[in-house]
């Protein structure tokens, strides 16, 4: 048996792509070399800095462990994919926003996707379950007390949030 | 680096024809957490990746007396499974100790063994399970205690063509009398790899340790029993003193080397207060 030459379906922020690109290019390069969607990064390209973080099926992972062969016939989510679609920005990001939980930038869209998938689970957010949840993102700037405030602001404030998360809901 | 060629079976049937067929240059892809970054570094090179994360081999069911656990099973996967939950607590607190949630989201049961690093924290928790591993092949289908399939740092019984399909994790008779625990010491809280480990399996009735399985991770070649220690308690009624005695004499078991992660000494000292704080536990439950 040859390893067959597939052509990889993939749905990226609720766009269907078929693609011709290598099954074995790492998601992150496929989401921001074939896409142009730059918001996950590269940190440590080892999976342990959590800077290329973006949901698989709703759940975080990270894009640069994962080949793009491993991510066919399912549902990924970027940073890009958050929001209104009309420039206005998903509750998560607000609350990065009003908290001043942002310094460089590097390891924003990733601690936005790990937060995001933790609003969207039914766990209440104490301090240690956020703390817990974002344990594998790496800020080098700040700290996180403000990031762990933010996304405890987005918990309280849940209705509203869970209004606008409907693309973390998709199913494959 | 050559870019391997990439096949996603359907059937395990078709995943084994492919292994055999490609010979020692290919290797099965589970969650990739492991496998993608030795690939990164150059120290694993293989030509053909089959990836087996469409094969069926992500269930979990209790079949009576034991529980059989799907190798591609992913640490989330166990921490939302009630039955093991329940009934393999050490099991579930070794996967809440593998990584960040990312890396929980994506790393299986099955690679965490299979890598067979002496830090791994599932295989710790199996072995102080005694869980059986269920290999299959072209051929048919074996299955070893998963103290015979953990070889040396790296290395494992495996043989070329062979998928670990799935564990065996046999339950105790009376589980409600069983204190169950995972442990371990790393740099920080989070994402780190293991200094030392000890997973235990201690069953108590009547106030006499009927049963009593340790696991010792990172201080030797693979995951260790210290048999000694066991020995020391099966049959007695745990006292403060035999508890203090039986972590000593696992620590005397221990083989711990130095690295740049501790020194052995370091480890030998870790290993006895984690006994010791597993049988304590007992001894109050």
């Amino acid at each position: 048996m040859s390893a067959p030459a597939i052509k990889i379906r993939i749905t990226v922020n609720g766009t269907v792509h078929v693609t011709d690109a290598s099954p074995t290019m790492r998601l992150l390069d496929f989401l921001r070399n074939e896409l142009g969607l730059t918001g996950a990064k590269e940190g440590c390209g080892g999976g342990e800095c959590g800077a290329c973080t973006v949901l698989v099926d709703g759940a975080p992972i990270c894009s640069c462990l994962m080949v793009l062969g491993s991510a066919a016939e399912r549902q990924v989510t970027t940073v890009e994919g958050l929001g209104d679609g009309a420039g206005g920005l998903d509750p998560v990001q607000q609350a990065f926003v009003e908290e001043g939980a942002v310094q460089c930038g590097y390891c924003t869209p990733g601690l936005v996707m790990s937060a995001r998938a933790l609003v969207d689970s039914d766990k209440e957010l104490t301090d240690e379950v956020v703390r817990t949840a974002l344990a594998g993102n790496i800020c080098r700037c700040t700290g996180y007390k403000k990031v762990v405030d933010a996304v405890r602001k987005v918990g309280a404030a849940a209705p509203d949030a869970q209004a606008t998360s409907d693309h973390s809901k998709e199913q494959p | 680096m050559n870019e391997p060629r990439y096949y996603r079976p359907k059937k395990i049937t078709e995943a084994l024809t492919i292994l055999s067929g490609e010979g020692a240059g290919a290797r099965p892809l589970g969650g990739g957490t492991d496998l993608l970054v030795r690939m990164r570094v150059g120290h694993m090179k293989p030509s053909v990746l089959v990836d087996i994360g469409r094969i069926g081999l992500d269930t979990i069911h209790p079949t009576g007396d034991a529980v059989v656990i799907g190798a591609m099973c992913t640490m989330t996967q166990l921490l939302g499974d009630a039955v093991v939950v329940r009934q393999l607590p050490a099991l579930a607190q070794a996967a809440s100790k593998v990584g960040a949630a990312q890396i929980q989201n994506m790393a299986t049961v099955g690679g965490n063994v299979c890598n067979a690093s002496p830090a791994a924290d599932t295989a710790c928790a199996l072995v102080a399970l005694e869980a059986r591993v269920m290999l299959r092949s072209v051929g048919g289908v074996r299955s070893l205690p998963i103290g015979e399939f953990l070889r040396g740092p790296g290395t494992t019984a495996l043989a070329p063509g062979e998928l670990l399909e799935a564990f065996s994790i046999p339950l105790l008779p009376d589980d409600t009398a069983a204190h169950q625990s995972f442990n371990k010491v790393g740099g920080r809280n989070a994402l780190v790899c293991s200094l030392t480990a000890v997973a235990g399996v201690t069953q108590i009735t009547d106030g006499v340790v009927q049963q009593c399985r340790l696991a010792l991770a990172a201080v030797g070649p693979t995951c260790l029993r210290p048999s000694r220690a066991e020995a020391l308690v099966h049959g007695e009624p745990l006292t403060e003193e035999l508890c203090r005695t039986a972590a000593a004499a696992a620590a005397a078991q221990a083989q711990p080397i130095d690295d740049h992660r501790a020194t052995g000494e370091y480890r030998r000292r870790l290993v006895a207060a984690l006994v010791r704080e597993h049988l304590l536990e007992c001894m109050k439950s």
